[in-house]
């Protein structure tokens, strides 16, 4: 432990932090940010954090443009966004991870269906064949149930295209293939969840965060073919197979110096309190070694640092 | 009243003059004011939608070449300048030597796939060096690795691309034999296929095209260092040119005869399918290189003859121009964005090529037409926005526009009956009192917004009719039905107790009788299903007309907007009516003829070009209204006409897509370009309804009507 | 006894007579869905505890049942993981309404339900029962301080809940209908004056409330000189010929022009065409950083107003014709120019009309959503964009708005059957703010209709 990294914090502490942070990006950490923005406002009264979320897709325009210098996403930045931020600003941006989610796929309360394999996947949601060549399933028949369920067809919803869950279910899920076009594509996570909550045939995808009363989560075949429920065990090892790390992007040149208000922000997600409100939300915390990289990532006291600081 | 002003006029008549004048300009530029902004919103988007209907450029211009003798193989463009690659393994830039690359053969040959994998050589003996990046994409020259693909002979040709966390790639020897290296980021493997070839690309996961004079061969290789042979063809020419486009999932083919060709490869129930269209020919020379550009699935095509040309893999060619030397470049390096290529000619002249063709993914035929996309079969109309810039963009309106469509029309299917009923009732049947009652409510009913709608329709209706479809469809039936019972038990009603019965209207007093009705009708719905439809309606549905029911569909959208217009059609339609002279309607009762009669001959006519003008400003509100259709429908894409499905419109689109669109991209002036069309269309129904009404108020006047 | 014939006059009549009562029914059923949807939402509902056949105990409220399962909203995140239950009913032995069972609104982790065991003050004191209850009592009052509640779901699971955490408590089962009513009443107040917490999921809207206020007032102040204006001309001034019919067409088609397509134009002109030159001049030293460039109140308000010009335009125009062309010429003919007949006699008689169409356009700006989503509307923004700092009011801030919090709520929020009482309760506000301006400009234009009536008896 440098004398600086302990100075540090204190002098921030000087001069109370003012002003307004603004991010734009995921709908996904859209109720994240929004916690987080009122913690900051709790810890620095004076700083306020405006969210606009309206899906990953924003972020990366917004970024490169300098619109934000914050940005949420659910999913990693393309190459192609990469090199248009690049190109914009002259350094990559820094990742920052801030949190762990899973695709996950909800069906309705009364569906008796509890697993499905990836490739099962694709031949619900996709019409390419990229993955696997299974058949396209139209019917509950189709994965196995009985009755008059045999004969329901299956009614697909998932996110609009600016979200990363979109962007992410289509590179994992369908390997890049298209989405059928009937897959409803519904402005937000939640709406999704509500939409199969209150279709008996419908099937759908979003990030974690959202199951409620009216649907089941299902579970992913993995290669072997164990049912795996995106707990949070199993999204940690990443047994679960659509698991990804919830990113926030941040304007950064690798020689630069995070400005105070980013700090103070990014110092608050990326501690025990940050981190409470993501196994609040419904999400995973990062495990301590993640933690503890993403923090040094970005020249942030480590948390034991913090810690010894505070109680001074 | 007003006082009488006390001040004199005299002394400040001049003042009081030029304040008049002054005070005209003002009001009359406001009142222009008005014109300009109708034109602004429309000269602004149209400026802003040109843009993508430019044509493509390629500029060439010849570098300052730093080469002194023949011996440089390569030229890379890196971010901080351009560096040279000799052939006898040394790196310079513009200063002098940077890195030795090799001390003891000689770079036969490069490959390169975007800014994140790494640069690969081929070398004389046999071996390839790896040169890494680092985090913003730069080329660590000092760390390159050295791998052995042939045994001796030198690399001569050498394709690469990422695979699942790691790359492959494939090399050519001088006798023709081909061999892979697959690094998955742990282990590499190599693996030899066992047939020789002329051309070799590589695609997406590892599958390899070669081909051998005519024949086409499709490898599939894997990651444990195995292979087997996908599909096999044979083209219409010997083959001179190959190359797999950005995703690898589009192979483009050069023959010797000039043609260039696109094959896809769609899997369907027995295997692969390997499908082609073939592009506009440069000329009749043999193809000699193709290069493929990292953006927008661009790619540059070059003959013997010195032709080159720019193509894009749906909208097709782009640009045709002449390339400086005929003879195919040893190596070219392209930008991470695809906007500059650099490649050596024969001479050891630099050549610079700025390819300008930033909306090179559209094009009329690309908007309009069906079109077969990567992996799919046959051609058909997609909407899916290439967001992050390495999807194959999907950009048919075609979708859109029918989706914006059937909504408005199945909203003016429900509202337009309602509207005019309504109207009809008010303007003939109604009192002027009652009248004067119903119309502040109308108005209210106006003001509701549409996100309000949207959501009880989109949240609530939706799952609710989905629950009694049966008795919603029972509704359309039973309300006329049980409207005229009602009638009919009014009549006998009042003929018993006649004068003892409140005055009140059929309007009003069908409120209470209809909201019986409906909520039978609905509770009846499980009973109707189980009798008629076997339990099920939508399996019934789907049984007799293979019709499929989604929950988000344009009945709801028809019955939400319909609402939503309603209003509108009324209050227009019942000005019309109402406007209609009283002595014609009076003339026509007075001759004998019953309300009916009057009503069906003599006003519906009279005020028809007002209830047609009525319609048009109904229907141009439906084409724009956005909340609901946004929340209520799925926004699926489809191009169904079938009242049980989705859609998707172009306002929906514009609120969803427009705040994610990178401002001034091809996606983001395609979005405007639907808004133009918003614009156009409620432009023209408004302009022409608004003529209609002017017309049939002079007619009016002349008759001696109030209107 | 002779059956009557209901003759083809009778049957249009009756049928067209449907068309009116199925449309102000549909609106009718609307209004009243949203309405006692929403306002039941702050109605303190009691809570039950259930005893399971497998000795499991439940509380919860009531909310809805389906096939023989009930579903019971038990709170509680933080211990269950969930805040919904769903129960056979057949599985459930007994039903109480304990008195002692309190409902908490917590800040973090969402509501509590379950007992109160002991309170510690900031003394380090510790309460047990009828006292500790006294005395959370006289804290919830401002009379006594409390630090640290100690409460217990009814499995018998232990928490400990700071005293700050929590929003509200109260006792559901213990309370009569007057204290439900003051409850409830509590719970509007606060819904409308507290700023939304828990991830936009619970509080109130005072932001969306204000931020939608500010917006249609900075609107109106644009869109009335030029409305107004706009009218005169054409009333007034220009003589009628090609000129004006261009410009009434012009007038409908501004009208006819989809609200979304405003919001495009406001979007490529104010944002990025306006808003990036004003950075580029005035805020150069804040950029990469947007202050005009990016969607805001200023580019808002806007939008919304030349969205809203042709109704300010129609209704002044409408009031304009109906003063009687005799005053006009009077004034005239007495030696006033046509600007002093306009100042002084047109004008103020058109003046309630003018006020009638501003009131219209405010109505239209207060529910209009889409074109809001692409020029400055945010999640949230739970500060308000007045405030002590110079310039004192921020036009270049983002802000709130009540139909896209209405929007967002529905679609974007964590649980979305959790917040759905809450979706209605601003859609309620919402439908009510707008009704209200409406009923204004209807019952206004009726005054000055009657006047004009008796002015041109007179």
């Amino acid at each position: 432990m440098t004398l600086g990294a302990l100075l540090l914090p204190m002098m921030a502490m000087a001069a109370p932090l003012s002003g307004t942070l603004g991010t734009v990006g995921s709908d996904t950490l859209g109720g994240l940010m929004t916690q987080w923005g009122e913690r900051l406002s709790a810890r620095h009264p004076e700083v306020r954090l405006q969210v606009q979320a309206s899906g990953s897709g924003t972020a990366p325009p917004a970024l490169a443009e300098g619109v934000t210098r914050i940005g949420a996403m659910s999913r990693p930045m393309t190459e192609a966004e990469r090199a248009d931020f690049i190109a914009r600003q002259g350094h990559p941006p820094v990742a920052v991870p801030v949190a762990l989610d899973a695709l996950t796929l909800f069906v309705h309360r009364d569906n008796p269906l509890t697993s499905l394999s990836l490739a099962q996947v694709e031949a619900l949601f996709a019409d390419t064949r990229f993955c696997d060549q299974t058949p396209a399933i139209r019917r509950w028949g189709a994965l196995g149930l009985d009755g008059d369920w045999a004969s329901r067809p299956v009614a697909r919803f998932g996110r609009n295209t600016a979200s990363g869950s979109h962007a992410l279910f289509k590179r994992e899920a369908l390997c890049g293939g298209n989405f059928r076009r009937d897959v409803n594509e519904l402005p937000g996570s939640s709406a999704v969840v509500a939409a199969v909550g209150r279709s008996r045939e419908a099937i759908g995808y979003a990030g974690l965060g959202y199951p409620t009363a009216m649907v089941k989560v299902l579970a992913l075949r993995d290669d072997e073919g164990t049912p795996r429920l995106p707990t949070q065990d199993n999204v940690v090892s990443g047994r679960y197979p659509l698991t990804r790390p919830l990113y926030v992007y941040v304007n950064l040149a690798p020689e630069e110096r995070l400005p105070a208000l980013e700090r103070a922000f990014f110092d608050l997600v990326l501690s025990p309190e940050g981190q409470a409100v993501v196994a609040r939300q419904g999400f995973v915390p990062l495990p301590e070694p993640r933690l503890a990289a993403a923090r040094r990532a970005l020249r942030l006291p480590s948390l034991a640092g913090v810690t010894q600081s505070s109680s001074n | 009243m007003t006082e009488p002003s006390t001040a004199p006029p005299r002394p400040n008549r001049r003042l009081r003059q030029r304040l008049d004048r002054l005070a005209t300009g003002v009001i009359a530029a406001s009142g222009i004011g008005v014109v300009v902004a109708v034109l602004a919103i429309g000269v602004y988007l149209t400026l802003a939608v040109l843009p993508l209907f430019d044509g493509a450029e390629v500029d060439i211009d010849a570098a300052p070449s730093a080469a002194d003798d023949g011996a440089i193989h390569a030229v890379w463009l890196a971010d901080d300048g351009t560096r040279w690659l000799t052939r006898d393994g040394h790196l310079r830039d513009a200063e002098g030597e940077i890195a030795t690359l090799t001390t003891d053969t000689t770079i036969a040959s490069v490959a390169e796939s975007g800014k994140t994998q790494p640069l690969a050589l081929g070398l004389g003996n046999g071996e390839v060096r790896l040169v890494p990046r680092d985090d913003s994409g730069r080329l660590r020259w000092a760390q390159a690795s050295t791998m052995r693909l042939f045994e001796a002979r030198g690399v001569v040709a050498l394709t690469l691309r990422h695979a699942a966390q790691g790359w492959v790639l494939a090399g050519r020897d001088t006798q023709g034999k081909v061999a892979a290296l697959w690094h998955t980021g742990e282990a590499t493997r190599r693996l030899l296929v066992p047939e020789t070839a002329e051309h070799i690309a590589l695609g997406h996961a590892g599958r390899l095209a070669m081909t051998q004079g005519t024949q086409l061969t499709l490898w599939q290789l894997s990651p444990d260092g195995g292979g087997k042979a996908l599909a096999r063809t044979e083209t219409q020419a010997p083959v001179t040119a190959l190359g797999f486009l950005q995703g690898g999932r589009t192979l483009i083919v050069g023959d010797a005869q000039g043609g260039l060709r696109r094959w896809r490869l769609s899997p369907d129930a027995t295997g692969w399918q390997v499908a082609e269209t073939s592009y506009t020919a440069l000329g009749d020379a043999a193809i000699r290189r193709l290069i493929a550009l990292p953006r927008q699935r661009l790619w540059l095509a070059l003959d013997d003859s010195g032709r080159l040309g720019l193509y894009q893999s749906l909208s097709g060619q782009r640009w045709q121009g002449q390339a400086p030397e005929a003879t195919p470049p040893p190596a070219v390096s392209i930008n991470a964005q695809g906007t500059q290529v650099m490649w050596l000619d024969a001479t050891g002249a630099l050549q610079r090529l700025a390819i300008e063709a930033p909306h090179a993914a559209v094009s009329p035929a690309t908007l309009w037409m069906p079109l077969t996309y990567e992996g799919h079969s046959d051609a058909q109309w997609r909407w899916a926005a290439a967001v992050t810039g390495d999807e194959e963009p999907q950009y048919s309106l075609v979708p859109l526009a029918w989706g914006t469509l059937k909504a408005a029309a199945w909203a003016m299917v429900f509202a337009v009956p309602l509207a005019l009923g309504a109207a009809v009732h008010s303007a003939c049947y109604m009192s002027r009192r009652q009248r004067a009652r119903l119309k502040p409510a109308i108005e209210l009913m106006e003001a509701l917004p549409g996100v309000v709608i949207g959501f009880v329709a989109g949240l609530f209706v939706a799952p609710f009719v989905e629950r009694h479809l049966a008795g919603t469809l029972a509704l359309f039936v039973c309300v006329p039905l049980g409207s005229v019972a009602c009638g009919w038990l009014w009549r006998m009603l009042s003929r018993r107790w006649g004068p003892r019965l409140p005055p009140i209207s059929a309007g009003v007093g069908l409120m209470v009788p209809l909201a019986l009705l409906c909520w039978a009708a609905l509770s009846l719905s499980p009973w109707l299903e189980a009798w008629w439809f076997g339990g099920d309606l939508r399996a019934w549905m789907h049984q007799q007309w293979g019709w499929d029911y989604a929950q988000r569909n344009a009945l709801i959208v028809g019955m939400a907007m319909g609402l939503a217009i309603i209003p509108t059609l009324y209050s227009l339609a019942e000005e019309a009516l109402s406007g209609v002279p009283r002595p014609l309607a009076e003339g026509s009762l007075a001759l004998g003829a019953t309300r009916a009669q009057t009503l069906w001959r003599v006003q519906l006519p009279a005020a028809a070009p007002g209830i047609l003008s009525a319609v048009m400003i109904g229907a141009g509100r439906a084409v724009g209204e956005t909340m609901i259709v946004l929340m209520v429908t799925g926004n699926t894409p489809l191009m169904s006409p079938s009242l049980f499905e989705g859609l998707r419109s172009l306002a929906a689109n514009l609120a969803i897509e427009l705040p994610e669109a990178a401002v001034g991209g091809t996606h983001y002036r395609l979005l405007l370009l639907g808004a133009l069309l918003l614009f156009v269309f409620t432009f023209v129904v408004n302009t022409l309804a608004e003529m209609v009404r002017w017309r049939l108020k002079r007619r009016y006047r002349r008759y001696g009507g109030d209107a | 006894m002779n059956i009557p014939r209901l003759g083809g006059d009778g049957v249009w009549r009756w049928l067209s007579g449907a068309c009116v009562a199925l449309s102000l029914l549909a609106v009718v059923a609307l209004l009243v869905l949203v309405v006692t949807r929403g306002l039941a939402h702050f109605w303190p509902a009691d809570i039950e505890q259930l005893t399971l056949d497998d000795g499991q105990r439940i509380a919860g409220i009531a909310r809805g049942s389906a096939a023989g399962e009930e579903r019971y909203f038990t709170a509680n995140r933080d211990l269950d993981g969930q805040v919904w239950r769903w129960v056979e009913t057949q599985a459930i032995v007994t039903r109480e309404t304990p008195p002692a069972l309190l409902y908490a609104e917590r800040r973090d982790w969402g509501s509590f339900i379950g007992r109160l065991t002991a309170v510690e003050t900031p003394a380090g004191e510790r309460l047990q029962g009828a006292e500790a209850e006294r005395r959370l009592r006289r804290a919830l009052a401002g009379d006594a301080e409390v630090a640290t509640l100690y409460v217990r779901n009814v499995e018998g699971r232990e928490l400990k809940v700071a005293f700050a955490q929590v929003a509200s408590i109260a006792w559901p089962n213990r309370m009569d209908v007057g204290d439900k009513l003051a409850a409830w009443g509590h719970g509007v107040w606060r819904f409308l004056s507290e700023a939304p917490s828990d991830g936009n999921t619970a509080g109130g809207v005072w932001p969306a409330i204000f931020g939608t206020l500010l917006m249609v007032m900075l609107m109106s102040l644009v869109v009335t000189p030029f409305g107004v204006l706009a009218a005169l001309y054409l009333n007034e001034v220009a003589r009628q010929g090609p000129l004006t019919r261009l410009v009434r067409i012009a007038v409908r088609n501004l009208a006819g022009v989809p609200s979304i397509v405003y919001g495009v134009f406001g979007l490529g002109v104010f944002v990025y065409g306006l808003g990036g030159r004003l950075d580029s001049w005035f805020f150069a030293e804040r950029l990469p950083s947007p202050t005009f460039g990016t969607g805001g109140l200023l580019w808002a308000s806007l939008t919304l107003a030349l969205l809203t010009l042709p109704v300010v335009i129609v209704a002044t125009e409408e009031g304009l014709a109906r003063v009687p062309v005799a005053l006009r010429e009077g004034s005239l003919a007495l030696g006033a120019t046509r600007f002093e007949t306009l100042r002084r006699v047109v004008v103020p008689m058109a003046l309630p009309s003018m006020l009638t169409g501003v009131i219209l356009a405010v109505a239209r700006a207060a529910g209009e959503v889409a074109p809001l989503m692409l020029v400055g509307v945010a999640k949230l923004a739970p500060e308000i964009p007045v405030d002590g700092e110079f310039p004192y009011l921020h036009l270049d801030s983002k802000f709130m708005h009540l139909g896209y919090h209405l929007f967002d709520l529905g679609f974007a929020s964590r649980d979305t059957e959790a917040a759905m009482p809450l979706v209605f309760a601003t859609a309620t506000l919402l439908v009510l703010v707008i009704v209200v301006l409406n009923l204004t400009a209807i019952i206004l234009r009726h005054h000055l209709r009657a006047r004009h009536r008796a002015l041109e008896h007179s």
